[in-house]
């Protein structure tokens, strides 16, 4: 391991490479803290740009947008009000009061250096508990792999916060849309209409950044909004200069929140909003000063902002051993993943290992870059909100038919690309979200091939389905599917006992 | 939401149906899948369906229509891009991309500067240029013209 670690550290240290680095994080901070847009979205419209490259910066680039959107969310959550990303909302409690005290800059500085330490302690955890993971799929046959599928399917029932069955119902359409192209058993065309190119299935990518990219603009050109945001507070950014005490203001407070927040990321369905909450609640329950939480608390920004960037190495670790993606932008990273040709797993730790490791210490790289920019450059990217959104939304369609027709140099992709915005569009009016789609575009393939295959082995569906009673691996998927089933009843109960009382 | 979800649900019925009778012509086994997931969405469609008119009268209230405005800016907006990518292989991406930036920035406000707009656009296929072109190498469709 110390050999893939030593080569990893040999080439994500080149000079291009943390250039790449750099430019991917810069990118993901102005996507983050652009309220609206997302790292789901900036990770989507940068994939195909990453095909281009080799595999190694392609990776690191993206590694960059995820860990910037993530921190850059928390701009304009402490500048405006108004969280980036979903994560950076429990930021805004207490980042927006302190910037109505004049403490604007304080909360940036703290929310960047938590950022730093929850991604950092996240990016170790990728590193030392992923490859141990792998070796396990080791052992997965075609039981455990129809299992797993319906373990990550499962994951769509606590994704589903808004609307349980049109949680599901988004999953069931995202199985269709999976089943289109040959059959995994015997080639056979399904749902193709003739169309060659449908024969190995709807592009991923295409569809990724239709569902996520193209819908959000139709949603940014329909708003009849001028800028995204129109907001004096950044005029209220007063320079404070940099203390060495800053850097580990609240170390208690970054080590356990880094920790809820790899947690939360490991558990396939959590996202970084859950864990930046969870952090919050404990950074105050354990805190001196409760009575400040939510009145301009300097702890309470800290907790959220290493939570939430905790979770982004813990959800890379179930994408890339098991590829079971946790959340939206660990589902877009896979489509990443899979157009380098790379495949989760145990392979990617051995026999890929000269481009796993790579991008898991461009992970930490990453991490740095994103201390650096948030630290000297987050009055320049905090002047992003301000952007027009007539240039921003035109901007991102013309990025996003160059990028759909940069996979395979076809315009059919673009098409496919632009007929999954409109279909994200109109479900979003809706209220469907579209990971449910995206994950049972994903895991309904892996699924389909599990299960005919185990079929086809135990000759018969009964038996099939029974010889998995005897598998210990198999005994956990399906404990671990029923828990993910059951868990979001309770918890709407749970709530609404709550609204009772 | 009431009006939305009656009309999503029944058209999710008709999408599962059709994509379930299409299944009959494909050879045992490989048909198996997609019909339990068209029977599972067929049944969730009809929950949907009944849960929207159950609670008619607590989400009536709540539904959200789109201005007959954001309708028309919607539509040009998706058939200016339809038309854009249309041409592409005709014109060239360079012309077409710059056409279309100049077009739709305009279209979607036009109370920017008037110099903003050519300006933003030359700005940007020349960044596309050096990333996609350049930078990574990606041949960028060709037409008439560049």
């Amino acid at each position: 391991m110390l050999s893939n670690i030593l080569l990893g550290m040999e080439h994500a240290f080149q000079i291009s490479n943390l250039l790449i680095a750099f430019f991917g994080v810069a990118l993901g901070i102005c996507f983050g803290a652009l309220p609206g847009l997302s790292a789901s979205m900036g990770v989507a419209v940068l994939i195909p740009m990453t095909y281009g490259m080799d595999p190694v910066p392609g990776l690191i680039m993206l590694a960059g947008v995820y860990c910037g959107a993530t921190y850059g969310g928390s701009i304009s959550a402490v500048l405006i009000n108004t969280p980036g990303t979903p994560a950076n909302a429990a930021t805004a409690l207490d980042g927006y009061a302190m910037t109505q005290k004049g403490q604007a800059k304080e909360a940036l500085t703290e929310s960047i250096i938590a950022s730093f330490w929850g991604g950092l302690l996240s990016a170790f955890a990728l590193l030392f508990l992923a490859p141990p993971l792998a070796t396990l799929s080791l052992r997965f046959g075609p039981q455990e792999n129809a299992l797993l599928g319906i373990f990550g399917l499962s994951i769509i029932a606590s994704l589903s916060s808004k609307s349980l069955l049109k949680g599901l119902l988004g999953g069931l359409i995202g199985l269709l849309i999976g089943c289109i192209g040959m059959d995994p058993q015997v080639g056979f065309p399904r749902y193709t209409f003739g169309v060659m190119n449908l024969l190995t299935g709807v592009p991923l990518v295409p569809a990724l950044i239709g569902l996520y990219s193209i819908s959000q603009v139709i949603t940014l050109v329909s708003s009849e909004a001028k800028y995204i945001v129109n907001e004096e507070a950044l005029k209220s950014m007063k320079e404070k200069k940099l203390s060495l005490k800053d850097f580990l203001y609240y170390p208690r407070i970054y080590l356990m929140s880094g920790i809820i927040g790899i947690i939360v990321g490991i558990i396939p369905g959590a996202g970084g909003n859950i864990a930046s909450f969870i952090s919050y609640n404990e950074a105050k329950r354990l805190s001196k000063t409760p009575e400040m939480f939510g009145h301009g608390s300097r702890e309470g920004v800290a907790a959220s902002e290493a939570g939430n960037n905790g979770v982004t190495g813990g959800a890379l670790i179930p994408m890339l051993t098991l590829g079971i993606p946790g959340n939206a932008v660990t589902a877009i990273l896979l489509g990443g993943l899979m157009i380098q040709g790379l495949y989760p797993g145990n392979d990617l730790f051995t026999v890929r290992a000269h481009i796993t490791y790579p991008f898991i210490i461009g992970f930490f790289v990453a991490n740095i870059a994103m201390l650096l920019l948030g630290l000297f450059c987050s009055g320049w990217f905090a002047r992003v909100v301000k952007a027009p959104a007539n240039f921003l939304a035109t901007g991102i369609l013309v990025l996003t038919v160059i990028g759909a027709f940069a996979i395979n140099n076809t315009l059919l992709d673009v098409y496919i690309m632009l007929a999954f915005g409109v279909i994200g569009y109109v479900l979003k009016l809706m209220d469907f979200d579209a990971t449910p789609i995206v994950l049972g575009m994903i895991l309904g393939p892996i699924a389909e091939k599990g299960l005919m295959q185990t079929i086809v082995i135990q000759r018969g569906l009964v038996p099939g389905v029974l010889s998995m009673f005897s598998r210990p691996i198999c005994l956990v998927l399906m404990l671990l599917t029923v828990i993910s089933l059951v868990t979001p009843f309770f918890q709407v109960r749970k709530e609404k006992k709550a609204n009772q009382n | 939401m009431y009006k939305k979800n009656i009309i999503g649900s029944v058209a999710f019925i008709f999408l599962f149906a059709a994509a379930f009778f299409m299944s009959g012509s494909f050879p045992a086994m490989v048909d198996i899948y997609p019909k339990i997931i068209c029977v599972m969405g067929i049944i969730l469609s009809a929950c949907l369906l009944g849960q929207t008119v159950y609670q008619k009268k607590h989400n009536i209230e709540n539904e959200k229509k789109l201005s007959r405005k954001q309708i028309i800016t919607i539509a040009v907006t998706l058939a200016g891009t339809l038309v854009y990518v249309m041409l592409i292989p005709v014109v060239g991406y360079m012309t077409m991309t710059f056409i279309f930036l100049l077009t739709m920035t305009f279209y979607v406000d036009p109370t920017s500067p008037k110099i903003a707009y050519p300006l933003v656009g030359i700005a940007f296929i020349v960044l596309l240029y050096l990333a996609f072109g350049v930078f990574l190498k990606i041949p960028l469709p060709k037409g008439i013209l560049i």
